[in-house]
């Protein structure tokens, strides 16, 4: 399939490829991978087409096909590439894909923290490539380009850039340098490979204008890799949607969005937060039941010679009801992770208290063990939080062992339960970490954090690791858990839409103090500070049809959350 | 249409597994065990009239000055080498592992002090170290051990601390912290496996230095004493004719160096396979 070209605005395509196939060989008795199989893709002359699907389905790949940057043991085969040719403006037959490095195509890559040299300083990284593309030794012309090209993507004091190494910026400026470099070949066409995954949501908004303001500048065309479909509904003016290596549907953007034509696409629409069953209004029971609480809660860091500290958490209080979902969102900095520690009891504050059921926690390694057996902690990423080396089994049964509940018999009974209890079939708990699939693991880890009945999961950025789909199986499976258990939740997440979507309480966070603090829907509908305005303005809005009569009701998930291949 | 393939670039041969090194250590480990069965002579026996005969069918190695069959003498003394060797590695493991263990995992003072105590050691020449040990406790095999296996617990432990290190910052330690299981069962569950692998290459690399240093000693006149053979006193009674006789301190030289390097062989290759490279 083939996206159309808008008559009105065609300026032509500037890029065709057709029937793109990447294949890893098997090694070792393993079967051969197809990663990418017969993709086309058409980008217009300065317009922005989106490749979206999960993490496998081969979108990356592809990107990294398109400039010949695939790994050596991998099998590409393209039936025709084709680049719009400077001078005449027609299409030019292209043989090997490292042709179009650079002067024709600029890879924005995923990752701004590896992706520039930490040795090497700002001035340095651009000079290497003003030499490479533009012949350039002067040193002086370097940098007035340097200067030119950070200022042009938005760098605030370009000149003192120059001089600072890739640690002392920040990701949303590295974001922008990477975005610079990839423009000094002149390219005309950026691909960029998930370019705002690790940013948070306001800068997030930030580096996609960018992305199209100098799309509009330079008349570039753009070819946009990413998950979240709600990004590429907002940005492209084509979507691609891929699935396992191939393209399930492509097309303009809002035909897609209105009228989604494969399932597939269908169930990334309704997988979306916002498609939760709606959260009856939360109501205290009276008495009310707090079982967690802080009051004052503060904590510094640094100090150090010449440094002043600097309050990660100032003054945080803040109370959890039983059977409650109370939700922290800021920025990477705000202090969430620093209260999270706090509040499990990982840390010790420096001020203020922490209070279950009403009594003060006291330090002690005893303490910290009853403290434990009540409040339980699942991690942003299952994989890690998982012994690699232990069958899942018996990580699920490990609490239950070092709080010494039962014997043998009850625990394997016990982890049957808990299997059961987030849906998963009970043959896994012989399996280990590796054999499962992400969706898997973060149901064996809120398995093990179950085990000991606690009153409250903290749970710190649960599906921020995982698919779209996956994500929204695991948000019902939390919201069904706590009405059956009612199990406390305080919920960590810069995903706004998954907030909204669960919590009853926002705590919104900026620089170690609380902004905001207040109900979800008055939080999200009235926000009262402006720092909360601007986390909101920040989402990605994407306008669906509502109500989506014509999609189908939601199919279980049975290929996204299935096991994951040896 | 038709199809263009980017062609494949080969890729990187694979590390080799090391079959000779791994023979030569079959060989040495079947003398140290069986020295009876493979010695073709009694290692004690002397025959004047054949007194220091080159190499022949007859006497594989040559004979020394009392007429005693060198290569009898080499296969009996390889009991003695190589057990003090591993009782060595024994002891600088259990030593190292648990300084390494105390002090990555605990921190704070334990590991200034510690790593305070294995930075000092590790600032005197380990061959002065053991001589000073040997000299102070006397020489007998556990002393030997004792005296070889301190010089290696400086590495060993510097390495056990950085790997223990490496693995309590993994989000797994941290939830078994978390959930409250007991500290003792955290490190014997969760960080000691994981750190196992690199600690282990380390160890058969430094069991080839331990065989040296055992010979080393005993040719000092520390080990082993004569007439029980052991391949550093055989190399250092072989000096004194080696003008005329050269096979004597050559041949228990050579198997000396070939065992050192096999084992050296060894350690690289499970410290390769450890880092995934095999």
């Amino acid at each position: 399939m083939t996206a159309a070209i808008d008559p009105a605005t065609d300026r032509g395509a500037l890029l065709r490829l057709e029937g793109l196939k990447v294949a890893y060989p098997g090694q070792r008795g393993r079967d051969a991978t197809v990663a990418v199989d017969g993709l086309s893709v058409t980008v217009p002359a300065g317009r922005a087409v989106a490749i979206v699907g999960e993490s496998g389905s081969g979108k990356s790949t592809t990107l990294h096909a398109l400039l010949g940057l695939t790994p050596r043991t991998a099998d590409v085969s393209f039936e025709r590439l084709e680049f719009q040719d400077g001078t005449t403006g027609g299409l030019r037959r292209i043989d090997d894909p490292r042709a179009l490095r650079g002067r024709s195509v600029g890879l924005v890559p995923q990752d701004p923290v590896r992706s520039l040299d930490p040795l090497m300083r700002i001035g340095a990284q651009f000079a290497e490539l003003h030499r490479h593309f533009l012949g350039l030794t002067g040193r002086e012309e370097s940098r007035a380009r340097t200067v030119a090209a950070l200022e042009s993507v938005g760098v605030d004091r370009p000149g003192l850039r120059l001089g600072q190494y890739p640690h002392e910026l920040s990701g949303g400026q590295r974001q922008r340098i990477l975005i610079a470099l990839a423009l000094v070949g002149e390219p005309r066409l950026l691909l960029a490979d998930e370019p705002t995954s690790n940013l948070d949501t306001t800068v997030q908004r930030r580096v996609l204008d960018l992305f199209d303001e100098v799309r509009a500048a330079r008349g570039l065309s753009v070819l946009l890799v990413t998950h979240d479909i709600a990004v590429a509904g907002e940005r492209a003016d084509h979507l691609v949607v891929m699935r396992a290596g191939r393209v399930v549907e492509s097309g303009p953007t809002r035909d897609i969005l209105d009228a989604p034509k494969d399932p597939y696409t269908r169930q990334l629409l309704t997988s979306l937060p916002s498609r939760l069953p709606a959260r009856p209004v939360f109501r205290a029971a009276s008495p009310p039941r707090v079982v967690l609480a802080s009051h004052g809660l503060t904590k510094s860091f640094g100090g150090g010679k010449g440094q002043e500290r600097i309050d990660a958490v100032r003054d945080v209080s803040l109370t959890l009801h039983r059977g409650q979902t109370v939700a922290v969102v800021g920025e990477s900095g705000a202090g969430k992770s620093t209260l999270l520690r706090l509040l499990t009891g990982l840390d010790r504050p420096d001020a203020g208290t922490v209070l279950l059921d009403g009594e003060e926690t006291r330090p002690g390694r005893r303490a910290r063990t009853a403290f434990a057996r009540r409040v339980q902690l699942v991690y942003q990423n299952p994989a890690r939080s998982l012994n690699p080396s232990f069958p899942v089994g018996r990580a699920i049964a490990e609490p239950l062992e070092a709080h010494r509940v039962g014997g043998a018999k009850s625990r394997a009974e016990r982890v049957r339960d808990l299997l059961e209890q987030v849906e998963l079939p009970a043959e896994l708990a012989a399996r280990r970490p590796s054999q499962l699939s992400g969706g898997q693991l973060q149901r064996v880890a809120i398995a093990r954090a179950l085990a000991l009945d606690p009153d409250v999961i903290v749970l710190d950025e649960p599906v921020s690791a995982l698919d779209q789909a996956v994500q929204f199986a695991l948000l019902k499976l939390l919201g069904d858990l706590q009405e059956r258990l009612q199990v406390a939740y305080l919920l960590v997440s810069h995903d706004l839409g998954v907030v909204r979507a669960v919590a009853d309480e926002v705590i919104v966070m900026h620089r170690g103090r609380v902004e905001e603090q207040a109900a979800t829907r008055s939080v999200f509908e009235a926000p009262t500070s402006p720092h909360t305005r601007a986390l909101l303005d920040a989402v990605p809005a994407l306008q669906l049809p509502t109500p989506l009569v014509h999609l189908a009701p939601l199919a279980p998930f049975s290929t996204s959350d299935g096991k994951k291949q040896p | 249409m038709t199809a263009t393939t980017v062609p494949p670039t080969r890729s990187r041969s694979r590390t080799s597994v090391p079959g000779l090194s791994l023979t030569v250590l079959g060989l040495v480990g079947a003398a140290a065990l069986l020295p009876g069965v493979l010695a073709p002579r009694d290692p004690y026996a002397q025959d004047v009239s054949e007194r220091l005969r080159p190499p022949s069918a007859e006497h594989l190695f040559g004979t020394d000055e009392l007429g005693r069959d060198l290569f009898s003498r080499v296969i009996h003394g390889t009991q003695a080498s190589l057990s003090i060797a591993l009782l060595a590695l024994a002891f600088a493991f259990g030593l190292s592992v648990l300084i390494g263990l105390t002090a990555g995992y605990f921190g704070g003072t334990a590991d200034r002090v510690l790593m305070g105590g294995v930075d000092v050691l590790l600032a005197l020449p380990s061959l002065l170290i053991s001589l000073l040990i040997v000299s102070g406790l006397g020489t007998g095999p556990l002393n030997l051990a004792v005296a070889v296996g301190v010089a290696s617990v400086p590495t060993l432990a510097r390495v056990t601390r950085a790997e223990v290190l490496r693995v309590s910052a993994q989000t797994f330690v941290e939830a078994a912290n978390g959930y409250g299981l007991a500290r003792h069962r955290v490190l014997g569950r969760h960080v000691l496996p994981h750190a196992r692998g690199p600690i282990t290459a380390l160890g058969a690399l430094e069991l080839a230095t331990m065989v040296l240093s055992v010979s080393a000693l005993s040719f000092l006149g520390y080990g082993t004493q004569p007439p029980d053979p052991e391949w550093g006193n055989l190399i250092a009674a072989g000096r004194d004719y080696f003008a005329t006789s050269w096979w004597l301190t050559t041949l228990p030289g050579a198997v000396l160096a070939g065992v050192v390097l096999a084992l050296h062989r060894v350690g690289r290759a499970l410290g390769a396979s450890e880092a995934g490279l095999v």
